[in-house]
């Protein structure tokens, strides 16, 4: 998992590109299935758990993968919803795994206000208070985070693992 | 005053000869035309007339995947290929005696042919059948088709022809998928290379058919970019097969000007060294990272560079804005040589008529050759 940080940093300043991300990721996840019961028998607990997908009628997915990739790489338990998910998935899932933080991503300028509508619904459903909505995609900036009233913005697959280690780190203290 | 018409001036770039004003020829098709109200363009023609535009209509007279070429691709002896709908689903599947191999894709209102939800190959045993299916496929020429289309355009612009995509895009877009290609690349290299050395074979006879049509360019659509690809990637599987493509195309003096509209800063070296005569869609930031003026710089005066208008900004920007980032793209490009203003991708959906407008205003103003602003 250290050496996905590694990465990460690597892949943000261009010293690695999308393939060597997925090269480092699956090595990874050919180390975890040894070592995820372990560290359950162990009692490890999981940094978080995160819900992600890309909004309706987006069906991007390559940064979304590499976003839920790193975030298992920092410890993170990651239920990737897919592309193309409706409004209420990202609800129920949220509310049924309890979770800390949403993702959301999107790549169209057409499906990106498809995030203010789920950040409403979340808050409809009366669990705003209790994810943190974190955004991101090619179109996405800090400004249209904000908009929207996003917790965050990240831009690349690595600041999304910082980010989310913050929010932890936020809630936790 | 003008006294070209858009086909005379596109066509002076393409040739290296000097055009009457710097040709402005967005990418639009049919994301962009299903948002546009107005009855008045029901076809890109239409829409180049309307928004006064020099029209470079793409994939004519056809794109077939995973080619991308516009020809027709046969099936022959014991392989079938169908096509079966389910409500907003398509299946296309080829059958052969060596087993099935099948796409899903989901089609949405936008998006009538869908986008793929599960390639043909998924396994090494997908890419055997495959590899079985490329054996038997032939192709057919579409000639007329595109002759009769280019006719239709007239002297509103010209029709392009896509050439094949080279085979690992053919892989990374259509067959496998961006993670499955990396992850059989590393598992399955020898299988892997022998159906990539077929897929370049096949691609040899595309081109033989397609530089055959009457067009002085066509166009891969390779999306090749940082985006998706390390450099790396690039100079293994992509530079050698463009180069001869490229010269493919020399020899029958057709003008060869690969379509990439992602990331290529970090690809500039091997671009410099590339036989291809010019790049389609060059993408400024955010969505791209490349300046037309800073690539100028790297890759030399020959090379024709078409693009430098993000397609987000152009949708995002107001009128003011749009004008200002035009007129200053102008200036950087003077005196502009080889250039042909235009969108880094597809126009998107729902950009406002009115920035359109804003283009053509600032390019009939300024864009009178050589520019001089
Ligand atoms: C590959 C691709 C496709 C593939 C997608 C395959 C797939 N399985 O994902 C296919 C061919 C299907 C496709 C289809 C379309 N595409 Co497309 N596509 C691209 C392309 C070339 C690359 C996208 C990509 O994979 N990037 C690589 C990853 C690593 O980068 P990323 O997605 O930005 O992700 C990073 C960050 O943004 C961030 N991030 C991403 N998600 C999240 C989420 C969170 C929570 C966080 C914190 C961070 C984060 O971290 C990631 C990793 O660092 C881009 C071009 C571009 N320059 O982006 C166009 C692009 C996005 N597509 C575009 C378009 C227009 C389309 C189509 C409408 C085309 C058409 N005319 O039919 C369709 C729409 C389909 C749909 N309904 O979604 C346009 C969008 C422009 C716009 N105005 O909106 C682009 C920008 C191309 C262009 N220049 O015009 N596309």
């Amino acid at each position: 998992m250290a050496g996905m940080k590694v990465i990460g940093e690597k892949f943000k300043n261009d010293k690695i590109f999308v393939p060597g991300v997925l090269v480092a990721a699956r090595a990874m996840n050919t180390g975890m299935e040894i070592l995820k019961p372990k560290l359950i028998e162990s009692g490890v607990q999981s940094a978080g758990k995160v819900v992600i997908g890309a909004v309706e009628s987006d069906l991007h997915d390559v940064g979304k993968n590499l976003v839920a990739m790193m975030l298992e790489g920092a410890g993170f338990e990651v239920y990737d919803l897919g592309t193309d998910v409706p409004t209420e998935e990202f609800v129920k899932k949220a509310k049924e795994i309890d979770a800390d933080i949403v993702g959301l991503s999107a790549l169209l300028t057409t499906t990106m206000n498809e995030m203010g509508t789920i950040i409403e619904a979340l808050e409809k459903a009366g669990i705003r208070d209790k994810v943190s909505v974190m955004v991101g995609g090619a179109p996405i900036t800090e400004d249209f985070a904000q908009e929207i009233s996003a917790d965050f913005y990240a831009k690349d697959a690595a600041e999304a693992s910082n980010v989310a280690k913050d929010i932890k780190k936020k809630i936790a203290s | 005053m003008k006294n070209m018409t858009s086909r005379e001036r596109l066509t002076a770039v393409l040739n290296g000869e000097k055009p009457d004003y710097l040709p402005w020829s967005p990418l639009v098709d049919y994301y962009f035309l299903s948002s546009w109200d107005s009855k008045k363009a029901a076809s890109i023609i239409d829409a180049s007339q309307e928004l006064e535009f020099d029209l470079m209509e793409r994939h004519v007279p056809t794109y077939s995947e995973p080619f991308g070429a516009s020809l027709e691709l046969v099936c022959t002896n014991d392989v079938k290929y169908e096509s079966v709908r389910e409500e907003d689903k398509i299946f296309n599947r080829y059958i052969t005696p060596k087993g099935t191999v099948e796409e899903k894709r989901v089609t949405t209102e936008k998006i009538k042919y869908g986008f793929i939800k599960k390639h043909y190959i998924e396994d090494i045993e997908d890419l055997r059948i495959y590899k079985y299916v490329l054996e038997n496929l032939e192709f057919k020429s579409m000639k007329e088709e595109f002759k009769k289309k280019d006719k239709e355009i007239g002297e509103a612009g010209i029709a392009v022809p896509s050439a094949p995509l080279t085979p690992i895009q053919q892989f990374l877009q259509f067959l496998i998928g961006l993670e499955k290609t990396v992850y059989m690349l590393m598992d399955h290299p020898e299988e892997m290379q022998e159906v990539l050395d077929l897929i370049h074979e096949k691609n040899k006879e595309c081109y033989e058919i397609i530089l055959d049509y009457p067009s002085d360019v066509v166009i891969p659509y390779e999306d090749t970019s940082t985006t998706v690809l390390s450099p790396n990637m690039y100079e293994n599987y992509c530079m050698d097969y463009i180069d001869e493509y490229a010269e493919l195309a020399l020899a029958k003096d057709t003008k060869y000007i690969t379509h990439m509209c992602g990331k290529l800063s970090k690809l500039i070296d091997q671009l410099a060294a590339g036989k291809m005569d010019g790049i389609d869609s060059m993408c400024p930031p955010t969505s791209g990272d490349l300046w037309p003026y800073d690539a100028r710089e790297e890759l030399g005066d020959k090379k024709i560079i078409i693009g430098g208008i993000e397609p987000a900004s152009l949708q995002k920007l107001s009128v003011d804005e749009v004008k200002d980032y035009v007129m200053d793209l102008l200036k950087k490009m003077q005196p502009g040589y080889n250039f042909i203003l235009s969108t880094g991708d597809a126009t998107p959906h729902g950009t406002p008529i009115k920035n359109l407008w804003a283009v053509a205003e600032i390019r009939d103003k300024y864009g009178k050759f050589p520019l001089n602003i």
